[in-house]
């Protein structure tokens, strides 16, 4: 389900496109597991996301407790899903590109 | 800087995420919802009426179960098909196109009155309009309140509606309830309540969709149906023990009519309290000094607020009635009290009766709701112009059809006051007042505009008269 782009400088994660409440209780150990062996920047890649649950975003922000505001951040995210994460105030905590 | 109670933030946090999952939804999810929810409502109004009037002492619990009914039947099929998700409406002749976006997360405090049908009912339009919602019990009605919010937020669930969307408070101290309101991620307080707790809502700074106070008069006008308007009135009054906010609250009857009012009021289980004995019930059912009804009266039955009184009425009595002759602080029982206690006026005509009715209706009940029975349409209308009343019921049980019950109003249990009663509308509110509405305004060339010189409005001279031939010359 999940893609990973390993590169110098950072660990990509792609998400498919409806991250709810069963497909992210599935992923969630297996991005921890890869999140927990990797010291570089880690990027949630949400181009293809068009539906995000309360489990994801929660998902996000523990990634974002795990390995600090420094290394983390979202990409590619789409108008909707960034208007999400703002109505749940993520985006004080989580970086938005 | 002031340090927020961790409960309340976890509360926040919840509701604001749960309002930022929830405003992804399509009217398909929404309306599956909402369904869901009904149906868990409605199976369970007698269990929870039961436990409502369990827990609080308040009511009849066969009323209770139509509240419940109002809260879930009446109101899912008034709002069903509403559009309340993405375009609902398109003006193509304006150019306007309208597009319906939630509020946010609802803070809903709960009155001790209705606390199972109040709760259902808010549930329904918070969610149809995609706005997770935070349940404020009262404190006397807190185990059925929770129990109602339970089962609305089990079902909610298993129709795939977001995590958290409905939660509940209780045991916050009055300070964090002020936090929780005044918070700034809390969108919009649904405040049903007492007069102090709507004005604490108002004054926290949060957008707030208060009720005011109901000193209903029921004007029994010369070409009223006397028998049918009694029982009508008993009907309304004896509802629930008088606790909806819309009950009546004064009997106004014209003298051509007065004597057979009473005749009925009394064949009909009323018993006419003497002076003595008006002062005893007084004492019972009204604190002058806090200008406000005593608790302990508050939907009980007649027979048992006769007994605090200390006053001996026959077991079958329904309704205290109380025979008056002035409104106001002197007067107690020419206040709203919500029990089956009504006063009575008897005035020379119609003139005099409708100035009574205005007494009333400005003492203490400002913007609620009046009431008449009357076959004169055009005193109907005359009545309705002067009455200060977001709802004039006509013909009917007034606590029934104010809330829609028996009447095309909105089925609601949140009757706006307007400003009289320091709110913002004198709608009955529903799941039209919970959404944030944009509008898509389209360039409208306005021909008329275009063709005409502009420079002749900086002219001082100019008066409407010349605009109004030459503005609209080729109209």
């Amino acid at each position: 389900m999940l893609n990973y782009i390993d590169n110098a400088k950072s660990l990509i994660v792609t998400f498919p496109p409806r991250m709810d409440t069963f497909h992210s209780q599935e992923v969630e150990n297996e991005v921890n597991v890869k999140i927990s062996q990797s010291d570089k920047n880690i990027i949630f890649d949400l181009e293809e996301v068009i539906f995000v649950s309360s489990y994801f975003l929660r998902l996000c922000l523990n990634t974002l407790k795990t390995v600090g505001a420094e290394r983390f951040h979202l990409q590619n995210v789409k108008a909707d899903i960034k208007k999400v994460f703002m109505i749940a105030g993520y985006d004080k905590y989580v970086e938005i590109k | 800087m002031s340090t927020i109670n961790p409960q309340i933030a976890e509360v926040l946090f919840k509701a604001k995420t749960a309002a930022a999952i929830f405003s992804q939804f399509d009217q398909a999810g929404v309306d599956r919802i909402v369904k869901a929810v009904y149906e868990i409502g409605f199976n369970n109004r007698v269990m929870l009426a039961q436990m409502a009037v369990e827990e609080t002492g308040i009511g009849v619990w066969q009323d209770k179960v139509m509240k419940n009914v109002v809260a879930t039947q009446l109101v899912y099929e008034d709002i069903r098909k509403m559009k309340t998700v993405g375009i609902i409406h398109e003006d193509e002749e304006k150019g306007i196109t309208e597009i319906a976006q939630p509020l946010g997360p609802i803070f809903a405090i709960i009155p001790v009155t209705n606390p199972t049908s109040t709760i259902l009912y808010k549930i329904l339009i918070s969610l149809k309009t995609r706005n997770p919602i935070i349940i404020h019990p009262h404190r006397m009605a807190t185990k059925c309140s929770i129990e109602t919010a339970k089962l609305c937020y089990e079902a909610a669930l298993a129709a795939d509606a977001p995590d958290d969307c409905i939660q509940w408070v209780s045991g916050f101290s009055r300070e964090d309830t002020q936090s929780l309101m005044s918070h700034e991620d809390i969108a919009l307080i649904l405040a049903t309540g007492g007069t102090s707790l709507v004005k604490a809502a108002y004054s926290s700074g949060t957008p707030a969709i208060g009720v005011g106070a109901g000193n209903v008069p029921v004007f029994i006008e010369a070409t009223a149906d006397v028998k049918f308007a009694i029982e009508q009135i008993l009907t309304s009054k004896l509802f629930d023990n008088g606790t909806v906010c819309a009950s009546e609250q004064s009997i106004v009857a014209e003298k051509a009519v007065a004597e057979n009012a009473i005749h009925e009021l009394k064949k009909q289980g009323a018993y006419f309290l003497n002076e003595e004995e008006i002062k005893k019930v007084e004492q019972v059912a009204y604190d002058v000094e806090k200008d406000v009804m005593k608790v302990d009266v508050v939907g009980k039955s007649a027979v048992t607020i006769a007994k605090l009184a200390g006053v001996e009425v026959p077991d079958e009595t329904k309704i205290l009635v109380a025979r008056l002759n002035s409104v106001g602080k002197n007067t107690p029982l020419s206040n709203e009290i919500l029990a089956p206690i009504i006063a009575f006026y008897i005035e020379d005509d119609f003139e005099h009766a409708v100035k009574r009715c205005i007494d009333l209706n400005f003492h203490g009940g400002v913007g609620h709701t009046a009431s008449i029975f009357s076959n004169d349409d055009e005193k109907i209308k005359q009545f309705s112009f002067i009455m200060n009343a977001g709802r004039i019921v006509v013909n009917m049980p007034s606590s029934q059809g104010a809330v829609g019950l028996g009447s095309g109003l909105n089925p609601s249990l949140t009757l706006g006051c307007g400003t009289g009663g320091k709110n913002i509308t004198t709608d009955n509110i529903t799941a039209t007042h919970l959404l944030n509405i944009q509008r898509i305004a389209r360039r409208k060339d306005n021909s008329l505009f275009n063709k005409f010189d502009k420079a002749k409005y900086l002219d001082k001279d100019y008066h409407l008269d010349q605009l109004e031939k030459e503005y609209y010359l080729n109209r």
